[in-house]
C-alpha cells in the first residue's frame, strides 16, 4: 500500500514538473529547472484546479482538465521552441 | 562532480523516509491545531469535491473567524495552499506531499550553495536539513505553509544573485514567479526575502557604484508581481491587510531600544505566542553548542573574504537580524513574530556548511590541504550523524503516539458520522481526552460542527452547546488508560442522554446518540 502511494506521488510529481522542466532546462541549469518546475507546477495545478472547479463543479474534473492542458501545452511549447531553434540554426 | 547528484538524492530519500515514519507506521493524521485546521479545510474540499470559498461553519472551533478581518468568512489562506493539500489528500499521499514540500529547503539550500560556492558545500548544507530539529518540528506540528514559504528564501536570493550577475530576464521572471508562490504559501517568507534582497542591493550599489538591476526590469517585475497576486488570490489580499493591522499592537514598554535586545538573539519581547520555550534555545534546538563553532567560523570567513557570494550570505544574516529586531524601533509584529525563527536554521545551515568546508583556508596553502579539508568534512559528518541525526530517529519513532493522536476507534466513528449523520449537525463530544482528538475528529467531519471545550471531557462553554443535535461519546481512550473514575461519570451522563436520545452507533467503545 505504501509503495502504491509512493508510486502515485511520483507520477503526480512527474506530471506537474516535467512539462515545465523540458522548457526551462533549455534556458537555465537542469537542477535549478527541476526544483523551480516542481514548485511552479504545484502552484499552477492548485490555482487552475481551484478556479476551474467553480466552472466544472468538481475538483477532480478540474484537476484532470489541468493535467491534460498542462502536459499538452508543455510538450507543444517544447516542440515549437526546438523547431524554431533548428530553423534559425539551419538559416545561419 | 558526478557523484554529487547521487549522494544528494540518497541523503534526501533517507531524510524523507525518516520524516514519514509517523505516517507510515500509523496512517491516522496527526499534528497540532494548525495541522488539523489545514487538514479540515482540505478534507472539506475532498468530501464535497467542490472548492471552498466560504469557510465551513466548524472553522470557528479553531477560533479563526475574526469578523473585523474577514467579514464574509472567506477562505483565509490563498486557495492554492488548501487546494494542493486537497489534491494530494484525494490521492492518499497527503503526508508524502507535505514532507516533500516542507523539506524543499534541502534542495533550495543545495542549489544556493552549489551555485555560490561548489557542490560539496551544497551537499554539506543539504545533508543537515532533514536532521534539523527546527525543520522537523515545523513539519510535525503542522506549520506547513510557513515551512514552504521559508524554504523558498534560498531559491529567491539565488535567483536574484544570478540575475544581478548577468541581468538575464529569465532569472528575473523566475524570481517573480517564485516570490508570488512564496506569498501564496505564507506572506511572512516574503518579508525576509525582500529584506535580504534590499540589503544585498544596497551592498552591491556601494561596492560597484551602480545599480545591480535595470529600473525598467524592477518596475515591470513589480507590476507583474502585484497583478499575479490579484489574479491568484483576489479574496485573500484584503484580509492580509486587515490582519496585519490587527496583529500589530501598540508598542508598550516591552518594545523599544535596549542594549540586551541589541546584542540578544532569542530574548523576544511579548512572549513566544504558544511556541514552546525550548524552540528559542540554541542548546535545545541544535543538540548542544557544538554547531556554534562552525557557525562562527563561517561568519568570520564571510567577513574576511567579502566576495559577492559572501555578501549575499551576510545580507541574509543581516536581514534576519533586522526583521527579528524590529522591536528595537518600537515595531511589534504581533503573534507571528516568534514564527520568524522557523527560518533561523535555514539561515545557519548554509553558513555552517561554509565554515566546515573553508575552515582550512585560514591556514596558508600546504601540501595535503585537500585531504585535511575532506577529513574535516568526514569528521563533521560523523559527529553530525551521532549528535543530531540519531536523536531525529528517536523523535520520529516516538512522536504523536498514544493520547497525542486520534485512535482507530475514533477514526472509524468519524468516518461513520461523516457518511451517516446529516450535514450541519452539531455533535457534542464527550470523553475525548485532549483538544487534539477533538480537533482531529472535527477535521474528519468537515460538514458537521463538533462542540467541545479546550482539553475538557465535555463542553460547558462552547458557543454552540445549545444547538447540539448529536452526542458522540468516546470511552476508547479512557478504557485504554484505565480511568474508571471518569468512565463512571460519563456512563451516568450517558444514561441521562439515553432517556431523550436514540443510540445510532455503538462500536469499539464509541457511541453516537441522535437527539
Amino acid at each position: 500500500m505504501i509503495l502504491l502511494d509512493i508510486s502515485a506521488f511520483i507520477m503526480g510529481a512527474w506530471a506537474i514538473t516535467y512539462p515545465l522542466y523540458i522548457n526551462l532546462e533549455l534556458y537555465i541549469e537542469k537542477d535549478l529547472s527541476v526544483i523551480v518546475s516542481f514548485i511552479l507546477g504545484v502552484v499552477f495545478m492548485s490555482s487552475f484546479t481551484y478556479y476551474f472547479a467553480f466552472v466544472t463543479g468538481s475538483i477532480k474534473i478540474a484537476m484532470l482538465c489541468f493535467l491534460v492542458i498542462y502536459i499538452v501545452t508543455g510538450f507543444g511549447v517544447n516542440y515549437a521552441i526546438k523547431r524554431t531553434k533548428r530553423n534559425s540554426a539551419s538559416v545561419q | 562532480m558526478k557523484i554529487a547528484p547521487i549522494l544528494l538524492v540518497a541523503v534526501y530519500l533517507l531524510g524523507l523516509a525518516l520524516w514519514l515514519i509517523p505516517s507510515f507506521s500509523n496512517p491516522i493524521p496527526y499534528g497540532e491545531g494548525d495541522a488539523s485546521i489545514h487538514y479540515f479545510l482540505a478534507n472539506a474540499m475532498v468530501q464535497t469535491d467542490k472548492p471552498v470559498l466560504v469557510q465551513p461553519k466548524a472553522v470557528s472551533q479553531w477560533e479563526m473567524d475574526a469578523p473585523e478581518t474577514n467579514p464574509h468568512n472567506l477562505l483565509i489562506n490563498a486557495p492554492q495552499y488548501h487546494t494542493s493539500l486537497a489534491l494530494f489528500l484525494m490521492q492518499n499521499n497527503f503526508y508524502i506531499f507535505l514532507a516533500v514540500m516542507c523539506s524543499l529547503s534541502f534542495f533550495t539550500i543545495y542549489l544556493l550553495l552549489k551555485n555560490l560556492y561548489n557542490p560539496v558545500v551544497g551537499l554539506i548544507g543539504a545533508f543537515m536539513v532533514p536532521f534539523s530539529l527546527r525543520e522537523q518540528l515545523t513539519f510535525i506540528w503542522g506549520q506547513w505553509a510557513t515551512a514552504w514559504s521559508f524554504a523558498l528564501v534560498p531559491l529567491i536570493i539565488l535567483l536574484y544573485f544570478l540575475y544581478t550577475k548577468e541581468q538575464k530576464k529569465i532569472y528575473l521572471g523566475l524570481l517573480i514567479a517564485i516570490t508570488v508562490t512564496q506569498f501564496l504559501f505564507h506572506p511572512l517568507g516574503v518579508l525576509i526575502s525582500f529584506t535580504v534582497l534590499l540589503i544585498y542591493s544596497i551592498i552591491l550599489v556601494c561596492k560597484d557604484k551602480k545599480l545591480p538591476f535595470k529600473i525598467s526590469h524592477v518596475i515591470v517585475g513589480g507590476v507583474i508581481f502585484v497583478l499575479a497576486l490579484i489574479a491568484l488570490e483576489p479574496f485573500q489580499l484584503s484580509q492580509i491587510g486587515n490582519r496585519l493591522g490587527s496583529d500589530v499592537t501598540t508598542p508598550t514598554e516591552q518594545f523599544g531600544f535596549s542594549i540586551s535586545r541589541l546584542f540578544g538573539w532569542y530574548n523576544i519581547p511579548g512572549g513566544t505566542h504558544g511556541i514552546p520555550q525550548f524552540y528559542f534555545s540554541f542548546n535545545d534546538i541544535y543538540y548542544g553548542y557544538w554547531l556554534l563553532v562552525p557557525l562562527i567560523i563561517g561568519i568570520l570567513l564571510l567577513l574576511f573574504r567579502r566576495s559577492k557570494e559572501d555578501w549575499l550570505m551576510l545580507s541574509t544574516l543581516a536581514g534576519f537580524y533586522i526583521i527579528t529586531h524590529l522591536d528595537l524601533i518600537g515595531i511589534d509584529l504581533g503573534p507571528k513574530y516568534p514564527r520568524l525563527f522557523y527560518f533561523e536554521s535555514l539561515l545557519f545551515i548554509p553558513i555552517i556548511a561554509i565554515g566546515v568546508y573553508y575552515i582550512v583556508d585560514f591556514i596558508k596553502d600546504f601540501k595535503f590541504k585537500n585531504y585535511v579539508r575532506y577529513g574535516l568534512i568526514a569528521v563533521f559528518g560523523i559527529a553530525f550523524i551521532y549528535i543530531n541525526a540519531v536523536p531525529s530517529l528517536n523523535l520520529f519513532n516516538s512522536v504523536y503516539t498514544g493520547v497525542e493522536r486520534m485512535n482507530v476507534e475514533e477514526l472509524t466513528t468519524a468516518q461513520w458520522v461523516s457518511n451517516n449523520v446529516p450535514d450541519d449537525s452539531y455533535l457534542l463530544l464527550i470523553g475525548f481526552p485532549t483538544f487534539k482528538q477533538a480537533t482531529w475528529f472535527q477535521a474528519m467531519v468537515p460538514g458537521k460542527v463538533a462542540v467541545f471545550d479546550f482539553n475538557k471531557l465535555m463542553a460547558t462553554e462552547d458557543k454552540n452547546i445549545n444547538k447540539t443535535t448529536h452526542f458522540v461519546i468516546d470511552y476508547s481512550f479512557l478504557y485504554q488508560l484505565n480511568r474508571n473514575d471518569i468512565i463512571e461519570q460519563i456512563q451516568q451522563l450517558e444514561s441521562n442522554i439515553a432517556t431523550n436520545s436514540k443510540l445510532i452507533y455503538d462500536d469499539n467503545n464509541m457511541k453516537v446518540y441522535a437527539k
